[in-house]
């Protein structure tokens, strides 16, 4: 589609399939995997106000609503209204052969209703989204399985404290995203 | 605190750092009492290792006293004296599950980066490069280990740091090359590279049950380190190896060869990782052929064991040698937890006693230079030692 994405993508997450539903049911707990998801308020059984980072520090909310749900199959849900971008999520579950767990399989979608690519969208989905989703996935798999997420944000360094322009594009990476974190003012995941 | 950072190829230098913290529930904090420069470093410090950044602190092979743990930790406790696996596994994945340690695919930060160069992730390592999630490493005062519930094995008091150790990396991978080669009664194990790794896996295939060993080496003083340890040594610049292996088993060449050289070759996307290989074996002749005369060697049926450090591509690596043989390959990072019991028993038992491979012992200020007296093989440099706060015994 030439005004948004679609990303497909499948995970293995190592617990029985009740349990890995009931996880991935409570919205509230996205913003603990999603990357770019600050906030996701339950309002009722159904709907959600969700709170998105858009591109330099703004926000962008949308409310969703449940448009599927099958406990322990099918989950889906898509966003309702006239918000800036429109987005479905469809979350299937299946047991894993031979005791592998429970496959996670992820249909996410985005899309501006006035026809481009915002930079709100770009941002979110624009460079890879296929990876974004999948990252998304792995975080999730690793909060259940192992109750954190591994991170070296925060270890020492012997890294000089001064960068200079010759300084590797690796470490201005790493630079831009520690402002990013702190824009958002999140706790590292 | 103290720590060895690498600063660019062949370059490692003395900073003072931040101490770690705790990051995450299952972390804990370690003192280090004894750390030790491994055979990989050498990778890292001839720059032949891709995603090291100036700044990363080496070192895989440490032990020390616990000195905080997370509030997720409840099996360790301040004052535990520690081994610590070099992989980092989670213990709740299906690779941990299934003892597969190292192919732990929930410990490594940049999996996503390294499922696209080897299509898929593995285990977080200590001080081994961002792909392998540039955790801090062990050639420090103190070290942040975690999921420290399931690495860090306690040890007994009565036995001294420099007895365990080596249980953190090169014992298990030693034992490990020669557990894959499904020892028999009466086998003959041909072990290519009698360095600290070769040291292990000559001993640990006599633990196992090998009849013979044989150790293929050049250097002196590693062939006299070999052969106290039972094997028969084979002076590789002495003569045609296949011909004197095939000579030395009646005719049918070693049950199975272990490579305990491995390749000093990685690359940074396919293109540059196969460039960079190329270039190496131009310079490094010795490298690939280890791999390629293990297989000539082998006896029909036999193994192929690598512990040793290969990635990317290899020319000219006679597969069809290989096929014809039916030879079958084993290889791969070391599960290291899974033996870190056993091989402690083996210690307490006193059927090995793992200091016999060292040779130098230092302080934090003589990490550098030990670098390079490593990598040289100078001064009779088999295994380093490091005491991060002086105490030398």
């Amino acid at each position: 589609m030439e005004n948004g994405v679609q990303v497909r993508q499948v995970f293995l997450v190592n617990l029985p399939r009740n349990e890995v539903y009931a996880r991935w049911r409570r919205l509230r707990d996205f913003p603990r995997f999603m990357k770019y998801v600050r906030r996701v308020e339950e309002i009722d059984e159904k709907r959600s106000r969700w709170t998105i980072e858009g591109p330099r520090g703004r926000s962008v909310t949308w409310e969703a609503e449940i448009v599927e749900e099958e406990p322990d199959r099918i989950l889906a849900w898509r966003s309702v209204g006239d918000a800036d971008i429109r987005h479905g999520g469809r979350v299937e579950f299946f047991d894993g052969t031979g005791g592998r767990g429970t496959v996670v399989a992820t249909r996410m979608s985005y899309e501006s209703p006035i026809g481009k690519m915002t930079p709100a969208v770009a941002r979110l989905f624009g460079e890879d989204p296929a990876t974004q989703v999948r990252e998304d996935m792995r975080r999730f798999k690793r909060l259940l399985e192992t109750g954190e997420i591994p991170t070296v944000d925060g270890q020492p360094t012997g890294a000089e404290p001064t960068e200079t322009s010759e300084e590797s594009a690796a470490t201005a990476k790493r630079s831009r995203r520690g402002r990013r974190t702190a824009e958002s003012g999140e706790a590292t995941p | 605190m103290k720590a060895a950072c690498w600063n660019g190829k062949t370059n490692v230098v003395i900073r003072d750092v931040p101490e770690p913290k705790i990051l995450n529930p299952r972390d804990a904090i370690v003192r280090v009492t004894t750390s030790a420069i491994c055979g990989s470093d050498l990778h890292l410090y001839g720059g032949f290792v891709p995603s090291m950044e100036k700044g990363d602190i080496l070192g895989h092979e440490f032990m020390g006293e616990v000195v905080a743990v997370g509030p997720a930790v409840s099996n360790l406790f301040e004052g535990d004296r520690v081994v610590v696996p070099f992989a980092i596994a989670c213990g709740a994945c299906y690779f941990c599950e299934r003892e597969l340690w190292s192919l732990c695919d929930n410990s490594n930060p940049s999996a996503g980066k390294l499922e696209k160069l080897n299509g898929s992730a593995t285990s977080g390592l200590f001080g081994y490069s961002h792909l392998y999630g540039g955790y801090a490493g062990g050639q420090a005062e103190f070290v942040r280990v975690p999921f420290a519930d399931v690495g860090p094995m306690k040890v007994p008091a009565a036995l001294e740091d420099e007895k365990v150790l080596f249980l953190s990396d090169i014992f298990p991978t030693g034992y490990m090359a020669a557990d894959n080669c499904d020892i028999s009664p009466g086998d003959t194990i041909a072990v290519f590279g009698a360095g600290p790794v070769g040291q292990f896996a000559i001993r640990s295939a006599f633990l196992l049950g090998a009849e013979r060993v044989i150790a293929i080496e050049s250097v002196p003083e590693r062939l006299a380190m070999a052969e106290a340890g039972g094997a028969e040594p084979l002076d590789e610049n002495a003569g045609d190896v296949i011909e004197r292996l095939r000579e030395m088993t009646g005719g049918m060449g070693p049950d199975s060869c272990i490579d305990a050289v491995g390749m000093e070759a990685h690359g940074h996307g396919m293109v540059d990782w196969y460039d960079k290989v190329k270039q190496t074996v131009k310079l490094e002749q010795d490298r690939p052929i280890v791999l390629r005369t293990a297989i000539m060697a082998c006896r029909p049926g036999g193994t192929v064991s690598i512990p040793g450090v290969y990635a990317g591509f290899l020319d000219r690596v006679p597969l069809g040698a290989a096929f014809a043989k039916g030879l079958t390959f084993r290889m791969g990072q070391t599960h290291v937890h899974r033996y870190l019991r056993r091989l402690l028993e083996h210690i307490l038992d006193e059927d090995i006693d793992p200091s016999f491979v060292i040779t130098h012992r230092i302080g934090m200020e003589g990490i550098p230079d030990a670098y390079e007296t490593f990598r040289d093989k100078k001064d009779g440099c088999i295994k380093v030692v490091i005491k991060p706060r002086g105490d030398l015994a």
